[in-house]
């Protein structure tokens, strides 16, 4: 199986502080990888990190996408090469409608792939199909990015985005929270349906087991203090949820 | 038409107020003499048709002040005097200038345009718009070309009239200065959206006092500024009569070493009860070398009354640009993107109108022009 993301040894801080502190981790194609650990491992950080948020620095290691070293490459770029950031906390944009905003996202990484432009009229095809298959109101594509929506229409929002960019990796942090049972079910198909194909991969974080249960990872890491201190299968998950991180953050 | 000697007479005359009088961050007004000692023609006047809608509907074109009959429709407007006179210093010198009236009975469906060009030198003209009740009317406004170009208008809306307006300030360069006055009847509604998205300083001053129950005042406004530019803005409203609504939603933009002064006071008298008013000012910097000043002031005598102010200036939102980013736009259009967002929230009409695709072409044309 080809490598999706290869990460070595990656060292990174904030304000000068270490966060990630020599994280190890591959992730194959067709791939679904859980990442779990308590609050302030370096969970987002690492997810900030790979899709290139300023303020993160990158002191040691190295961290391939498709074999091309990612961290050489500008935000944008990363995204047009087939990363995507879904965000625990999605930033409003007010006075720029969602439709507007999503072709642009989806025309600028076409040009950045020397990609035909979709018209306008193709677009709105794309994303009100995507829109139907996430339940969301087509009112909510002309509304502003963000602006006035609930937590979990925030949450779906960004899984519109993931089906209409059609990300090679999606990096998607804690998604699972803020969402109703109902909520949880529709964007766990979202990315079943959009990532789950030999393609594509997936790094779910999460702090919890719900999640796993309707998308099912072929590997769960446990992240404590900046490094990956254990991996293992799906049932890993079940363990945690069962027993607590215990030892693993002693 | 005002020739350039009577311009120096008439601002002699008048003796604008400096910034100690007015004891502000208003410009000083000293420059304004440069531009009145200039002659017409000095620059070529721009193309009109890169102005118009592609409507067909009243179009009136000006060039230095003086209307141009050959190139224009003037529709239900018709040139001449104005009675209508300001107390403004700037306005004064528009008093007794030949300028356009406005007089409708019924609705008029299609929006009417007026250009004026400078070619350099200074222009005063009035105009007055009258709508009887129950009327309505959609307006477009457009400076353009260099000088000095000082407008005072006059509205006068009958009960229940409703007036949509669009002020562009595209001037290249030069001064734009625009003294808004008038009477609003019972339930009438004035909205206004200026835009200032070019190279030319600019002054607005609106007063109005709201004396007829029910009477709506709305403002908006984006000004858009760089390099020395700058845009001063002044809003004074009283709430005189009872349940009258107004709002002032302005947006400053400065880049480089410009400077954009807005000032939005609210008197309410105790006449006023129910009154509703809000001020939402907000400034964005997009260089440390640029200033955005900004004083909401409410001056409250009734006790029921829902007034509310606001004012912020910051910078561009790094969290909303990486999240931009992140979805593969390049930082350029992000920003513009942002900018974008940030002016759209002061548009104050009806959207899907000439209005809003009017400002929208606007915004995006200035951000267009950055290096």
């Amino acid at each position: 199986m080809s490598k999706m993301l290869e990460i070595r040894n990656l060292r990174a801080e904030v304000d000068n502080k270490q966060i990630l502190k020599g994280l190890n981790l591959e992730i194959g194609a067709g791939e679904i990888h859980a990442i779990m650990g308590p609050n302030g491992a370096g969970k987002s950080t690492l997810s900030y990190v790979l899709s290139g948020k300023p303020g993160y620095t990158v002191t040691d290691g190295s961290a391939r996408f498709m074999g091309k070293d990612l961290l050489a490459m500008e935000p944008h770029e990363r995204a047009a090469a087939g990363l995507f950031l879904g965000f625990q906390y999605p930033v409003e944009i007010a006075g720029v409608s969602n439709l507007h905003f999503l072709r642009a996202a989806a025309n600028a990484q076409r040009k950045t792939r020397g990609e035909e432009e979709l018209s306008a009229g193709e677009f709105i095809k794309i994303a009100s199909k995507e829109a139907k298959a996430l339940g969301i109101n087509p009112e909510m594509l002309k509304r502003p990015v963000n602006v006035g929506f609930s937590g979990g229409e925030k949450k779906r929002n960004e899984m519109m985005q993931m089906a209409v960019l059609q990300p090679k990796l999606a990096i998607l942090d804690e998604t699972d929270s803020g969402l109703d049972i109902d909520a949880l079910r529709i964007v766990s198909e979202s990315i079943n349906r959009v990532m789950r194909r030999p393609d594509r991969s997936v790094l779910l974080i999460t702090h919890y087991q719900r999640l796993l249960d309707h998308v099912k990872p072929d590997f769960v890491h446990v992240l404590v203090k900046g490094q990956i201190v254990r991996s293992g299968g799906a049932e890993l998950a079940l363990e945690l949820e069962r027993e607590g991180y215990g030892e693993l953050v002693a | 038409m005002t020739t350039v000697e009577d311009s120096h007479k008439t601002k002699a005359a008048l003796t604008l107020p400096s910034p100690h009088d007015e004891e502000w961050h208003w410009s000083r007004l000293n420059a304004l003499e440069i531009l009145a000692g200039e002659e017409h023609g000095q620059f070529p006047s721009p193309n009109p048709s890169s102005f118009w809608s592609g409507l067909t509907n009243p179009k009136l074109l000006f060039v230095d002040g003086v209307y141009q009959p050959e190139a224009s429709h003037p529709g239900p407007v018709k040139i001449g005097n104005v009675s209508a006179k300001s107390q403004n210093p700037l306005g004064q010198m528009t008093n007794g200038e030949r300028g356009w009236t406005l007089e409708i009975e019924e609705d008029c469906t299609q929006p009417i345009e007026i250009l004026y060009l400078g070619s350099g030198g200074a222009y005063h003209l009035p105009s007055s718009v009258r709508l009887a009740k129950n009327v309505s009317a959609t307006l477009v406004e457009t400076y353009a070309g260099r000088g000095w170009g000082n407008r005072f208008s006059y509205f006068d809306l009958g009960e229940n009239a409703q007036l949509q307006r669009l002020s562009r300030l595209s001037c290249e360069s030069g001064f734009t200065s625009l003294i808004e006055e008038g009477r609003l009847g019972e339930n009438a509604h004035l909205l206004t959206d200026w835009i200032g998205n070019k190279g030319a300083d600019s002054r607005i001053d609106q007063r109005f006092d709201l004396t007829a129950s029910g009477a709506e005042l709305m403002s908006g406004g984006a000004f858009l500024a760089r390099e020395k530019q700058r845009h001063d803005i002044m809003i004074i409203t009283r709430h005189v009569a009872e349940g009258c609504r107004s709002r002032q939603k302005l947006r400053a933009l400065a880049d480089d070493e410009s400077t954009v002064s807005l000032a939005v006071r609210t008197e309410v008298a105790a006449s006023a009860q129910k009154s509703d008013g809000e001020q939402s000012l907000k400034g964005l910097l997009l260089s440390r070398n640029a200033t955005v000043n900004m004083k909401p002031e409410l001056e409250i005598y009734a006790d029921d009354v829902k007034c509310a102010h606001g004012a912020a200036v910051g910078e561009l939102d790094p969290q909303a640009l990486f999240y931009l980013e992140s979805r593969g736009i390049d930082p350029e259009e992000a920003k513009d993107l942002l900018i974008q967002s940030f002016v759209m929230e002061a548009f104050i009409s009806t959207p899907d109108s000439l209005l809003y695709s009017t400002w929208l072409h606007d915004t995006e044309h200035w951000a267009g022009e950055k290096e």
